[in-house]
């Protein structure tokens, strides 16, 4: 599904990317982990188009994706969600999911100015409600998401990803600041998106989760691959170990 | 219970339409129609900007710049001044497309601006346009020019002879007509999916385009729009003032009319028009107080301080307001909440 081939991104005279090659399989979840500064949110940012590479390609089902814009990237179905939470918080909890369907939502400004757009925006919105009302949250829906808790924000964040219909959403650090019970009920949801079809793409400290949840599992330091595998064979690699807890 | 009534979209639709029926009858006077229609005029314009500000969260210092050259092309093609002279219902559209094109073709370079280099790009904007007001030839420089020809309702003859309507009830009539169209556009589009981009793209530019929002694009679009609202609240100036001058569209009106946005509420279309309202009233309470002083022997020329007065209200609101004078309302509504449980 996603396949990095030899990529490499430097910010000035720092690399922080070096030869990156894998593969994220689809129907998987695939964790990428290590150390901060190891060039996590780095490899997602270039996934998403946000940063390019210096050289190096990124292909999606064959397809390159290295030099396009974030927007059509998530037109190519990949999606993702932020480290630092990019809720959309000057809107309710239904309007979030509302332009998570911006994609599927076929009106334009013409029809929304003589209000021809009516029967789209019911559907639109009855499905977005559909959406909350799986994932339990359809409480919230008329809720300023200022308003509300921590870990409501960070699931909303991740229902407006999985609303834009994306066959690869990607997870930046979707645990943290959630307590215990919140992560373990967050490891259910995710493999709940997986159910729906849709491959995911994990960053994570919290590694009880990321043990638990995933099937695959790539770690980095300093922008280098130092290992990949199953959570049985990551647990048991020595270059993990050191790159984790020092010689 | 007063939420349920006043969230009513009919009982709002009707209570708008009533006042804006009214409101000629009661204030019938040709000073306080004049003031009315000053306050239609520039609710236009201040509606566009609160797409752009409130809504998309891009600020524009230049406004009064489309707003002018919109009234400048209108005035120039029909007051016999160019080698040209077209009737007004052709110089107007013409005034309008060529004012929304150039905010389309401006916003693509200007949009690539954020924050404070935004804010100085649009002033930029608003400079030049002034400078070109001042300088084209047949634009009478600093002192513009007079004998546009005024926007009839069904042509002069039918509608002050026949109909007998007066130039400021006709004024009136034009002005709030499309002041209520574009509101209900305004509205309509704030909860659409156009609505919800511009919103998305205020909060996060980063957040929006991962979900598909292009975001230039969008940009674009709603700098073009209130591109479009200050060109047809320019013709209107226009042609019912009847002239132009280079100081209606300066610098200072560029700031007076975002210091608008902001004191009715930037995040509102109601507050788009309730700020407008405000600030015109205050000046015209300035405008008798200073007439009343010098009626007791007290010469003083507190429109000299006008520039003042408008800052002081901005920091007030900015203060105590940060929501605007429509935050006013939601303060209402937790007060009598409080009030409904007691």
């Amino acid at each position: 599904m996603i396949k990095f081939n030899g990529v490499n991104k430097s910010f000035g005279g720092l690399k922080a990317i070096k030869n990156l090659s894998f593969e994220a399989k689809p129907n998987q979840i695939t964790a990428i982990i290590g150390p901060n500064g190891a060039g996590k949110t780095t490899v997602f940012n270039l996934l998403t188009g946000v940063l390019k590479t210096d050289t190096g390609s990124i292909n999606f089902y064959n397809k390159e994706i290295s030099k396009q814009k974030t927007f059509n990237i998530a037109k190519l179905g990949i999606t993702r969600t932020f480290q630092n939470l990019q809720i959309f918080s000057n809107m309710t909890v239904l309007e979030n999911i509302m332009v998570g369907m911006h994609l599927e939502c076929r009106s334009n400004i013409f029809q929304s100015l003589f209000l021809i757009d009516s029967y789209e925006e019911k559907r639109v919105r009855k499905k977005s409600s559909e959406l909350l009302e799986i994932l339990n949250l359809e409480k919230y829906a008329h809720t300023n998401c200022s308003d509300l808790p921590f870990g409501i924000q960070r699931q909303i964040e991740i229902i407006r990803g999985i609303a834009s219909k994306p066959k690869l959403i990607l997870l930046d650090e979707p645990a943290a600041g959630l307590n215990p019970t919140e992560t373990e009920e967050l490891g259910d949801k995710i493999k709940k998106i997986l159910s729906l079809g849709i491959s995911i793409i994990l960053i994570e400290h919290d590694m009880n989760l990321v043990m638990r949840i995933s099937d695959n599992i790539i770690v980095l330091n300093f922008g280098e691959k130092i290992a990949e595998g199953t959570p049985e064979q990551i647990q048991k690699n020595p270059e993990v170990i050191k790159a984790y807890l020092g010689e | 219970m007063i939420k349920k009534i006043l969230n009513n979209k009919i009982i709002k639709i009707i209570s708008l339409l009533l006042l804006v029926a009214i409101l000629p009858l009661i204030f019938k006077s040709s000073m306080n129609l004049r003031i009315l229609i000053e306050i239609g005029i520039f609710s236009i314009i201040v509606l566009g900007l609160n797409l752009l500000m409130g809504l998309a969260g891009q600020i524009s210092l230049g406004h009064a710049g489309f707003f002018g050259l919109s009234a400048y092309i209108t005035a120039l093609l029909s007051a016999g001044r160019l080698p040209i002279n077209l009737p007004i219902y052709i110089s107007i559209p013409i005034a309008i497309i060529l004012t929304t094109f150039t905010a389309y073709l401006i916003a693509f370079p200007i949009l690539k601006l954020k924050g404070h280099y935004l804010a100085m790009g649009t002033l930029s904007i608003g400079i030049i346009l002034y400078t070109l007001f001042v300088n084209f030839p047949h634009g009478g420089g600093f002192d513009g020019f007079s004998g546009v020809p005024r926007l009839w309702l069904f042509g002069e003859y039918f509608t002050n002879k026949i109909l007998g309507i007066n130039k400021y009830i006709n004024g009136y009539i034009i002005v709030y007509g499309i002041l209520l169209i574009l509101f209900w556009f305004s509205k309509n589009i704030v909860n659409s999916k156009t609505g919800r981009a511009f919103k998305a793209i205020h909060t996060s530019e980063i957040a929006a385009s991962s979900l598909g929002i292009d975001v230039t694009k969008y940009k674009v679009i709603v700098f073009t729009i209130s591109g479009f609202y200050a060109a047809i609240a320019g013709v209107l100036f226009s042609h019912f003032y009847c002239g132009v001058t280079p100081n209606d569209f300066g610098i200072l009106k560029s700031i007076t009319i975002v210091t608008m946005v902001v004191i009715g509420g930037s995040s509102s279309i109601s507050g788009a028009v309730l700020g407008t309202s405000f600030l015109i009233l205050i000046t015209y309470i300035l405008e008798y107080f200073q007439d009343f002083l010098h009626r007791v022997g007290i010469s003083i020329s507190l429109m000299d301080f006008n520039i003042f007065v408008y800052g002081f209200i901005f920091l007030i609101v900015l203060l105590f307001l940060p929501q605007g004078l429509i935050g006013l309302k939601n303060r209402f509504f937790k007060w009598s909440k409080r009030d409904d449980k007691i």
